[in-house]
């Protein structure tokens, strides 16, 4: 095999070594050696660092270099997937149980005073007091029952809410999940019973909460034969409650 | 930092320079790209429930008209309209099915037109079958062989809200001797308001 022989990086040493030509052979290129290379020198006597000692300063750079790479390319999930669905589940209770779900919205258009324009704190209290099938469905403000459709099962919820009064309910979600994860009722409106909002009795004015704590039943169709597993509370997102039901 | 002298032989030369030339060859041969966007697929007929993954879908019925009347509106095609009726079953979490398109023998693309009481996409959630109509307004060299294709990634001009997602197409079974008649028929269809999908609107009413 023929070697070729040049100088790596310019730094302290290389120069250190006379460039002598082989003996018996003219001076300037050996054989088998590309124009312009340096012959070698005689090895160093130190002992040399090992591949991992030399690029110590390098490794501890790469997991910093992953972070970065990873950042710089997928700095929009939160603008885009985060704020669009139920991804924070900020409390865990059992069915009984009070789950306490804090979130934080920019109010733009509310008719409190001086509400308006601010960043709110929305903090609601519920307990899910009873998941049971039904067989027909409430008749809504008006006109005739929904008759529950052919293939489906209609599940009541009744939840216990409690929360400040002209605390703004806009969005509330009664989410029914399966123990395959499938979530019924993600829906803000109960298309069933025509009201438009589920935190509240069907007769609201508006979205705000009046008392300090009342009693509401929400309606969900579901799959025939599916074990419900939770039930979820929610106002958009991301964040939600879990009530695990026995 | 690396100081001295590094040993370069041709035969590192030609290993650096062929494994190079190797991966750039690679990478310009195999089709990564349509490779991995490209959706999932299902293939069926007028009737079939297609298993979608994220719903199940059913096209219940085809007709052609040249009229749609809805509550609103009466709507008169340029062409003819191809209506479908289908039924969405979301099986995962409350979607939104925004993809319905028209495809014909040519590969030439059909979106659905916003009239009477057509959709255009369709929301729904788990736990319960919901019935909408699509109409399109195609010309009659587009009647033969036609396809439909649903889906709840919209039809942007390169499929790319479909990437790696399920995607229905569905023959609308009409043949090329079929396609002359239906296309001078002057048919008038009334389509049914989107709503939970019963017997009636599945066409299980109408056998037997």
């Amino acid at each position: 095999m023929t070697t070729l022989v040049t100088p790596a990086v310019p730094g302290p040493g290389g120069e250190h070594y006379p460039r002598q030509p082989a003996p018996g052979l003219p001076p300037g290129r050996p054989p088998g050696m590309l124009p312009g290379s340096v012959p070698p020198g005689p090895p160093s006597r130190a002992p040399r660092r090992g591949w991992w000692r030399r690029n110590a300063v390098w490794l501890l750079l790469l997991p910093l270099a992953v972070v970065v790479a990873a950042g710089a390319s997928s700095f929009r999930v939160w603008a885009f997937w985060w704020p669009t669905g139920l991804h924070e589940e900020v409390d865990r209770v059992a069915q009984g149980g009070v789950a306490h779900l804090t979130s934080e919205y920019l109010d733009l258009w509310s008719t409190v005073p001086g509400r308006a324009g601010t960043t709110v704190v929305r903090e609601v209290d519920v307990t899910v007091t009873g998941v049971e099938q039904v067989t027909a469905l409430p008749a809504p403000l008006y006109g005739d029952p929904t008759p529950i459709p052919e293939g489906s099962a209609a599940y009541a919820v009744r939840l216990h809410l409690a929360a400040e009064p002209q605390t703004d309910l806009l969005g509330c979600q009664v989410v029914l999940v399966a123990d395959d994860g499938t979530r019924y009722g993600e829906d803000t409106s109960d298309a069933l019973t025509g009201t438009l909002n589920r935190c509240l009795p069907a007769d609201a004015e508006d979205s705000l909460s009046v008392e300090p704590a009342w009693d509401v039943t929400s309606y969900v169709l579901v799959d025939p034969g599916v074990t419900v597993a939770e039930v979820w509370l929610a106002f958009g997102g991301p964040e939600y409650v879990t009530i695990d039901l026995p | 930092m690396r100081h001295g002298r590094r040993r370069v032989t041709w035969r590192g030369t030609a290993l650096v320079v062929g494994a190079v030339t190797a991966g750039c060859a690679l990478v310009t041969a195999l089709p990564l790209d349509s490779g991995v966007d490209d959706p999932f697929v299902v293939e069926g007929a007028v009737g079939e429930t297609l298993d979608l993954d994220y719903a199940e879908l059913t096209v219940t019925d085809v007709r052609v008209a040249d009229t749609v009347a809805g509550f609103a509106e009466t709507a008169l095609a340029g062409g003819t309209f191809v209506v479908v009726d289908v039924t969405w079953r979301a099986t995962q979490q409350a979607t939104t099915f925004a993809g319905a398109e028209i495809t014909d023998a040519r590969g030439r693309r059909y979106w659905p037109a916003a009239l009477g009481d057509c959709a255009v996409s369709v929301s729904t959630q788990p736990g319960y079958a919901w019935h909408a109509t699509y109409c399109f307004d195609v010309p009659q060299e587009a009647l033969a062989g036609a396809t439909v294709r649903l889906a709840r990634g919209s039809q942007s001009e390169e499929y790319a809200e479909q990437r790696r997602d399920a995607v229905a197409v569905v023959g609308l079974g009409i043949t090329a001797d079929e396609a002359p008649a239906l296309w001078e028929a002057t048919e008038t269809v009334t389509p049914e308001p989107q709503g939970f999908a019963t017997p009636a609107t599945t066409g299980e009413g109408d056998e037997g």
